[in-house]
C-alpha cells in the first residue's frame, strides 16, 4: 500500500516535471519563433526602407532631368521668340513702303535675300545639314538674316 | 496482404512539385516612326512696282512671252505675310525643341530606370544573403 502510494507520487511528480518541461520547451520554441519573425521583419523593414530611399533618389533624379529639359526648351523658345521680335523691330524701324518707293531695286534684293533666308531656316529645322559656308560665316553681311542662331553657329551678333 | 497493399499504394504517392512563379516586366518595344522629310524649298522672286518703275517692269515682263499677271501685296500685307512666316518658323522651332526634349528625357530616364533596377536587384540579393546568413 505504502509502495503503491509512493509510486503514485513519483508518477505524479514525473507528470508535473514532464508537464513543466514540455511547457518550457514550448515556451522556448515560441520565443525562438518570435525572435525569428522579429529578425525577419527587421530585415524586411530595412530592405523596404532602402527601396523607398532608392525610389526617392530616382524620383529626384527624374525631377532634375525635368528641370534641365524645361530650362533647355524654355531657352530655345526664347530664341525662337526673339527672331520674331527682331523681324517686328526691323519692320517698325524701317518704313518699307517709303524705302521701296525710293529704292525699289535695292529693297527687291533685300526682300529676296530675306525670303531665301527664311526658306533656308525651314530647311534647317526640317533636318537639312548646314553647309560649310554657313558654318564658317562670322560676318553679319553673310549671315542668315532670319535665323542666324541655327544657320550660322560661328556668327556672334553684336548687341 | 493489407500491409503489402498499403506499401504498394504508398509507393505511388509522391510529394507534389512546388511551383515557383516570378513576375517579370516585359521590355517596352522601341517606337519606330517614319522619318520626316527634309524640306527643299523653292525660291521666290519678288518684284517691287512703284508708279515710277511700273512701265519699266511691265515692259521687262512682256519679254518673257507669257501672259502677265501679278499677285500683288502692298507693304502692310507684305509685312503681315513676313510676320506670319516668322511665327510659323517660331512654332516649328518650338515643336522641334519639345520633340528633342522628350527624346532626351526618355532616353536618359530609361537609362536611369535600368540602373536603378540593377541597383535594387543587387540590394535584394545582398539582403537575401544576409537573411540566409542570419539563420545559419
Amino acid at each position: 500500500m505504502f509502495i503503491l502510494g509512493k509510486l503514485k507520487m513519483y508518477l505524479l511528480l514525473a507528470l508535473v516535471v514532464g508537464g513543466v518541461g514540455f511547457g518550457l520547451w514550448k515556451y522556448y520554441e515560441y520565443t525562438q519563433n518570435q525572435i525569428r519573425i522579429y529578425a525577419e521583419n527587421a530585415a524586411k523593414a530595412e530592405m523596404a526602407q532602402a527601396e523607398t530611399e532608392a525610389a526617392l533618389q530616382k524620383t529626384l533624379k527624374d525631377l532634375e532631368q525635368v528641370q534641365i529639359q524645361f530650362e533647355k526648351v524654355s531657352k530655345e523658345f526664347e530664341t525662337a521668340e526673339k527672331r520674331v521680335d527682331s523681324l517686328e523691330k526691323k519692320f517698325a524701324d524701317n518704313d518699307i513702303n517709303y524705302l521701296a518707293n525710293a529704292r525699289p531695286g535695292l529693297v527687291e534684293k533685300i526682300i529676296d535675300k530675306a525670303s531665301l533666308d527664311v526658306l533656308r531656316c525651314f530647311e534647317i529645322e526640317s533636318g537639312s545639314p548646314l553647309t560649310e559656308e554657313e558654318i564658317n560665316v562670322t560676318e553679319k553681311s553673310k549671315a542668315n538674316s532670319i535665323c542666324p542662331d541655327i544657320a550660322n553657329p560661328n556668327y556672334v551678333p553684336i548687341k | 496482404m493489407l500491409i503489402l497493399t498499403t506499401f504498394l499504394l504508398s509507393s505511388c504517392a509522391q510529394t507534389p512539385r512546388q511551383l515557383e512563379y516570378t513576375a517579370k516586366p516585359i521590355d517596352r518595344p522601341d517606337l519606330i516612326l517614319p522619318k520626316t522629310e527634309e524640306l527643299e524649298m523653292r525660291q521666290v522672286d519678288w518684284i517691287i512696282i512703284t508708279p515710277e518703275n511700273a512701265e519699266e517692269v511691265f515692259t521687262s515682263l512682256k519679254t518673257s512671252d507669257q501672259p502677265i499677271s501679278l499677285f500683288a501685296l502692298n507693304s502692310d500685307n507684305y509685312t503681315t505675310l513676313s510676320m506670319n512666316m516668322a511665327e510659323i518658323l517660331q512654332l516649328v522651332s518650338q515643336q522641334k525643341a519639345v520633340i528633342v526634349a522628350y527624346e532626351d528625357y526618355y532616353i536618359i530616364v530609361d537609362k536611369q530606370v535600368l540602373e536603378h533596377n540593377e541597383e535594387l536587384k543587387n540590394k535584394e540579393e545582398d539582403s537575401g544573403n544576409a537573411l540566409t546568413n542570419l539563420f545559419k
